[in-house]
C-alpha cells in the first residue's frame, strides 16, 4: 500500500505499517464468499430432494417386502440429510470467514484514515517554514526552525507507532479468526456419506478434466472472442495426445491469469489411476500456446516409468504445468493481452529471464498447484516435481514452501541455472529431504554453467550489488548452482544423448533432449521411485 | 426354496420417478463445472487466512464431488429399481405362462 506514512517510517528507521497491511489487504474474501455459495446451494438442493426420497423410501417399503432395498433406500435418505448438514455448516463458517476478512480490511481503513485525520490535525505534511536570512546577506529566506524539526518528526512517529499499534492488532485479530474457522474445517462434506457412495471412489481428476473441458468448448464457440485463439491451442495439444492414442486431461486452463499468457496444465495419462505422477515444469521462451510441442515428451516419459516401475506396478501420468508466468513467453503467447503497453509487458516478460526474482512468485502457484493435485491423485501414489532450465528455479522455490504433508517424494532439477534465493543447499528445502533432490546437468549445456551467470548480468551491472544488500551475499542472479558439490543433491551421472563437437551446445540444453537417452531413463527412475539405484556423479 | 416375497413393480416405478425428480434437483449445480478448479484461485494474506481459504475451497470442491454423487446415486437406483420392476414382471409372466 502506496501511503505516506511508510515513506515517513523507513525515513525514521521504524517499522513500515505497510508490511503489517498489504497482507491484511491481500486477504480476498471472494474465494470464501463463492464456496459459501455452493454449499448453500447444495445444502439448499439436498434438503429439497428429501421429499421425493422420502416419499421413495414409503414406496419401496411398502412395493418390495425385501429388507435390504428399503434400507438402501433409507440409506439414501440419510445421505442426502448429512450432506444438507454439513454443507450448511461450512458454510457457516465461510461467511464467518468472509465477515473476519471483511472487518479486517475495515479496521485497517480506519487505521489509515485516522492516521490522515493525525497527519492533517496536527500539520505534520510538510515542515513550516519561517522568514529568516540568508547568512552574509541582507536577503530574505524560508528557513525551519530545529523546534519545527523536532515537531513535525516526532509528531510523525507518533502517527506511525499508533498506526503500526492499530495494524498489528487488526492483523492479530484477523489470524485468530481465521484459526477458529480452520478449526471447524474439519470434516469434508463426503465424510458423511456411506463408505460406498463417497466420490473418493469417483474420478476426481477427470472431473476436474470435464469441467476444464466444458470452460475450453465455452470460449471455443466464440471465434470472435479474446480467448479464442488460447483455447484452440489447448484443444490442438489435446487433439495431439488423443492421435497418439494417449489418455490427456485437462487439469488446468485459465485463459486469463497471468494476463497476456494464461495457464494451462495437462496430463498425459490419467491421474486417477496413476500410480506414479510427474509433473514438469517447462523453462524460459515456452507459453502454454505451445504447450503441444511436449505432449510426445510426456508421452515418453511416461512410458520409461512405467517400464522401469514394472508393469504390475501400476501406471504413470505427466501433468505438463505450464501454469505460472514464463519469462520470455510473449512471442508465442497469444492470450488476452494485459493492460497497458505490449513493449513494456514484453521488456518486463524478457528481463524476468535474466534473474531469479520472480521465481518466488512461480515457486508459489506451483506450491498451489502440487496441493490441489495431491488432493485429486490416488492417496498411495508417488509425485515428483520435475523442473527443466528455469523452470527448476519454480520447482526449487515450491520446495522450499510445499508442506511436508503434502507428500512430494521426489524433486528433480534439470538443465538448472540455479536454484534461486533464500536457500543455500539441498537441506534448506521443507518439502523433501537433501536425498531426495536430484539434479541432471549434462555436459556442454551452457546454461548449466557460469558463463550463463555473467550473461544474465552483462546488461545489469548493479545487480550483483544489489543481490549484496538484498541477501548479504551475492549470490548470482540466479542463486546457488544445484549441481555444485556444496549444495548437497543428487547429481545424476549421465551424457547428453544430443552430440556436439563445441565445447558448449545450446540444442543439449533442450527440454527434448533432457527427456531422451540415458537422461530420460534417469529422471524416469527418479519418478518410479528407484532413484537410490541411479549412478551419481562422484564428488571431485 | 420357498420365499415370502411379495413386490408391487407398478409402486416401484413410481419411487424411480421420484429418485429421478431428487436428482435432478441436485443435477444443475452437480454438472456446472466449478471455475477454475485444480487452479485455485492464489488465496494471499496471513498464513492462517490463506490456509483457511484453501480449505474452504477445497470443501467446496468435495461438496461439488458429494452433489454430483447423489445425482448419480439417485438416477442409478431409479434405473435399477426400473430394472428390477421390468425382471419381476418379467419372472411373473414366466411363472404364469409355465414356461410356454
Amino acid at each position: 500500500m502506496a501511503h505516506i506514512t511508510s515513506s515517513w517510517a523507513a525515513t525514521y528507521c521504524l517499522e513500515d505499517p505497510a508490511r503489517t497491511a498489504d497482507p491484511i489487504f491481500a486477504a480476498d474474501s471472494s474465494s470464501a464468499d463463492e464456496a459459501r455459495h455452493i454449499l448453500t446451494s447444495i445444502s439448499g438442493a439436498t434438503l429439497e430432494a428429501d421429499h421425493p426420497l422420502n416419499r421413495a423410501r414409503r414406496t419401496v417399503a411398502g412395493a418390495w417386502s425385501a429388507e435390504q432395498p428399503c434400507a438402501a433406500a433409507t440409506r439414501l435418505v440419510a445421505a442426502h440429510a448429512d450432506t444438507a448438514h454439513t454443507c450448511a455448516a461450512i458454510a457457516d463458517v465461510a461467511q464467518r470467514v468472509v465477515h473476519v476478512i471483511a472487518a479486517a480490511h475495515s479496521a485497517a481503513r480506519q487505521a489509515y484514515a485516522d492516521a490522515d485525520a493525525a497527519i492533517l490535525a496536527h500539520d505534520l505534511t510538510h515542515y513550516r517554514q519561517e522568514l529568516g536570512t540568508y547568512p552574509g546577506w541582507d536577503l530574505p529566506t524560508m528557513v525551519i526552525t530545529a523546534a519545527e524539526r523536532e515537531r513535525v518528526d516526532s509528531g510523525r512517529q507518533a502517527v506511525i507507532a499508533r498506526l503500526n499499534v492499530a495494524l498489528f492488532a487488526t492483523y492479530r485479530d484477523l489470524d485468530s479468526g481465521a484459526a477458529d474457522a480452520g478449526r471447524s474445517l474439519a470434516s469434508a462434506p463426503w465424510e458423511s456419506l456411506p463408505a460406498a457412495a463417497r466420490p473418493a471412489v469417483g474420478h476426481p481428476a477427470d472431473d476436474q478434466n470435464q469441467a476444464n473441458l466444458a470452460l475450453l468448448r465455452r470460449d471455443l464457440s466464440d471465434p470472435a472472442g479474446p480467448r479464442y485463439a488460447l483455447a484452440l491451442a489447448v484443444d490442438q495439444a489435446l487433439r495431439k495426445a488423443e492421435a497418439a492414442g494417449q489418455t490427456a486431461q485437462l487439469l488446468g486452463y485459465e485463459p486469463t491469469d497471468p494476463p497476456g499468457q494464461g495457464s494451462v496444465a495437462i496430463a498425459i495419462g490419467d491421474v486417477d489411476a496413476a500410480t506414479s505422477v510427474s509433473v514438469v515444469v517447462p523453462g524460459i521462451g515456452n507459453s502454454p500456446a505451445t504447450i503441444g510441442e511436449s505432449i510426445p515428451s510426456a508421452g515418453l516419459l511416461n512410458d520409461e516409468v512405467i517400464a522401469q516401475a514394472g508393469a504390475a506396478q501400476g501406471t504413470s501420468a505427466t501433468v505438463l504445468w505450464w501454469g505460472y508466468d514464463i519469462p520470455l513467453s510473449w512471442p508465442d503467447d497469444v492470450a488476452p493481452a494485459p493492460e497497458g503497453s505490449s513493449r513494456a509487458h514484453h521488456l518486463s516478460d524478457t528481463a524476468m529471464a535474466t534473474s531469479a526474482f520472480g521465481a518466488v512468485q512461480a515457486g508459489k502457484r506451483l506450491t498451489a498447484f502440487t496441493a490441489s493435485l495431491r488432493r485429486v491423485m490416488p492417496s498411495t501414489s508417488r509425485l515428483t516435481l520435475i523442473g527443466h532450465s528455469w523452470g527448476s528455479l519454480v520447482v526449487s522455490q515450491a520446495a522450499l514452501r510445499t508442506d511436508r504433508n503434502v507428500r512430494v517424494d521426489d524433486v528433480v532439477l534439470a538443465a538448472s541455472p540455479g536454484v534461486g534465493f533464500q536457500l543455500e543447499s539441498a537441506d534448506d528445502y521443507v518439502a523433501v529431504d537433501a536425498d531426495h533432490v536430484y539434479v541432471v546437468a549434462l555436459p556442454k549445456d551452457p546454461v548449466t554453467m557460469s558463463l550463463t551467470d555473467k550473461m544474465a548480468d552483462a546488461p545489469f551491472p548493479l545487480n550483483g550489488a544489489l543481490r549484496k544488500k538484498i541477501f548479504g551475499v551475492d549470490p548470482g542472479p540466479f542463486g546457488p548452482d544445484p549441481a555444485d558439490e556444496s549444495f548437497g543433491a543428487n547429481v545424476i551421472d549421465v551424457p547428453s544423448e544430443q552430440g556436439s563437437i563445441l565445447p558448449i551446445s545450446l540444442s543439449v540444453h533442450a527440454l527434448t533432449n533432457y527427456l531422451s537417452g540415458e537422461s530420460l531413463q534417469a529422471i524416469a527412475a527418479v519418478a518410479a521411485g528407484n532413484g537410490p539405484e541411479i549412478r551419481l556423479r562422484q564428488p571431485n | 426354496m420357498s420365499a415370502a416375497l411379495s413386490v408391487d413393480t407398478d409402486a416401484l416405478e413410481h419411487a424411480a420417478a421420484d429418485y429421478r425428480e431428487a436428482a435432478a434437483l441436485l443435477a444443475p449445480l452437480a454438472r456446472a463445472p466449478l471455475a477454475a478448479g485444480l487452479y485455485h484461485r492464489l488465496v494471499g494474506g496471513p498464513p492462517k487466512v490463506a490456509e483457511v481459504l484453501s480449505v474452504l475451497q477445497h470443501r467446496a470442491e468435495e461438496a461439488h464431488a458429494v452433489a454430483n454423487r447423489l445425482s448419480d446415486l439417485g438416477e442409478q437406483t431409479a434405473d435399477r429399481l426400473i430394472d428390477s420392476a421390468r425382471r419381476f414382471d418379467e419372472a411373473e409372466e414366466l411363472c404364469t405362462t409355465g414356461g410356454r
